[in-house]
């Protein structure tokens, strides 16, 4: 049956198979024919930013069905960026992770405009806290409670510091919850709704998704001033230990924590001795969620 | 070639060779009060330095210098005796400090 381009139009505006995200800084063409997927991108991100005009875009990105000789068995879902495929593939009911870990592969190899810190980023007062982390550190746990506890967030996997300016750009995407995470985040009360599906035995466990607050996907442009560098490590049982960190100790750490930093040479060496020499910095081990929450709330202001 | 190795082919008593930066472009350095960081265009590395090897990597950044002269300098900025003992722990520091390639006997003075 033909459509009216006008009958066709709607049609994909109910449901367009590609559209364009403002995702942070970046502009995301996502082209995909699984309705789950988009149904999945619309929930965490709202609305398309544009899906007729052509806009310059950062990253073109697809998830396509795998070959025809899976589809009846075991379909598979296959990332591509432009005209790489970094990933083998996923079982396409993992696919929206796969879309998540893609887009994050996108901006972990390719945003060096930006010193990219491995990092959970949070704002509160128009200051900023870097939660850098390895994972199975607590970090998105941490990051997700301190979202639905009053703080604005501006990312949980990159810390987008800017080389000219020295300030965090937003990048508020969802949270990939993992295993237990699911259910402490689900009990914390305040975002339970939020919590998407939950995708069984991927490749890092269980995984929801919690989507980012609308608060702070509409103050995605407003950057932030860093204030507060604290490693956090969730070690169960743990009292909480908060412990500040000598400038030297935590420049080393945040060089290995970065995605960019060697690539970024002496440009990169000056913006992380700047933020060191802005911020406070700690390590916290951390057994109990609600305490660390507290004590997070209780850190004295940035060194001016 | 090492430092020990360069020291021996040029007949040269070793604590009397100078030593110069490697390459030309400056350090970079984060200074705080008691480990620091510098960060090596050259080789594109970054070195935590406790306050003794700064100050000797100070020094040669100023100009080429012997390891005699470190030991002198260093031993006065730091008011200790210029003794075996301090001129071992001084002659550690440089031959790391050659070793992470930041120091070098001069190109001319080496071929």
């Amino acid at each position: 049956m033909r459509q009216t381009p006008a009958a066709d139009h709607a049609a994909r505006r109910r449901s367009p198979s590609r559209a364009i995200y403002r995702l942070g800084p970046f502009t995301v063409h996502i082209e995909t024919p699984l309705r789950e997927v988009r149904r999945l991108i619309a929930w965490c991100y709202g609305d398309a930013w544009i899906d007729s005009a052509d806009p310059i875009v950062h990253f073109h990105v697809r998830i396509e069905r795998g070959p025809l000789h899976r589809r009846v068995l075991a379909p598979q879902a296959i990332f591509r960026a432009d005209t790489e495929t970094p990933f083998a593939p996923f079982p396409q009911d993992h696919a929206f992770p796969l879309l998540e870990w893609g887009l994050n592969w996108c901006i972990a190899t390719r945003a060096h405009q930006y010193l990219m810190l491995h990092a959970g980023v949070l704002e509160r007062d128009g200051q900023a806290l870097i939660l850098p982390a390895l994972p199975g550190s607590g970090k998105s746990t941490l990051t997700a409670a301190l979202s639905l506890s009053g703080w604005r967030l501006l990312s949980d996997e990159f810390g987008l510091l800017d080389l000219r300016t020295g300030m965090l750009q937003p990048l508020p995407r969802a949270i990939p919850l993992k295993n237990a995470s699911i259910d402490v985040i689900r009990s914390f009360g305040r975002g339970a709704a939020d919590i998407g599906p939950t995708f069984p035995k991927t490749r890092k466990g269980d995984v929801a998704h919690l989507r980012p607050p609308a608060a702070s996907r509409r103050r995605q442009h407003e950057l932030a001033r860093p204030a507060w560098i604290v490693f956090p490590r969730y070690i169960a049982g743990s009292p909480l230990r908060l412990g500040a960190l000598p400038p030297s100790v935590a420049f080393t750490r945040l060089s290995q924590n970065a995605f960019n930093y060697r690539l970024l040479g002496a440009a990169g060496f000056e913006a992380l001795r700047d933020l060191i020499e802005r911020c406070r910095c700690w390590s916290a081990d951390f057994g109990d969620l609600d305490s660390m929450l507290r004590a997070l709330e209780r850190l004295p202001p940035a060194q001016t | 070639m090492s430092a020990d190795s360069a020291d021996a082919a040029s007949g040269v008593e070793p604590n009397s060779q100078l030593w110069v930066m490697v390459g030309t472009a400056p350090l970079h350095w984060a200074l705080w009060a008691r480990d620091n960081v510098v960060y090596h265009p050259e080789t594109g590395e970054t070195h935590l330095l406790s306050e003794l090897p700064t100050l000797v990597l100070q020094r040669v950044q100023t100009d080429a210098v012997s390891t005699a002269q470190i030991c002198s300098e260093t031993a006065t900025a730091c008011g200790v005796a210029d003794d075996d003992a301090w001129r071992g722990k001084i002659e550690a520091i440089v031959r790391s400090l050659a070793n992470l390639e930041l120091i070098e006997h001069p190109r001319a003075a080496i071929a």
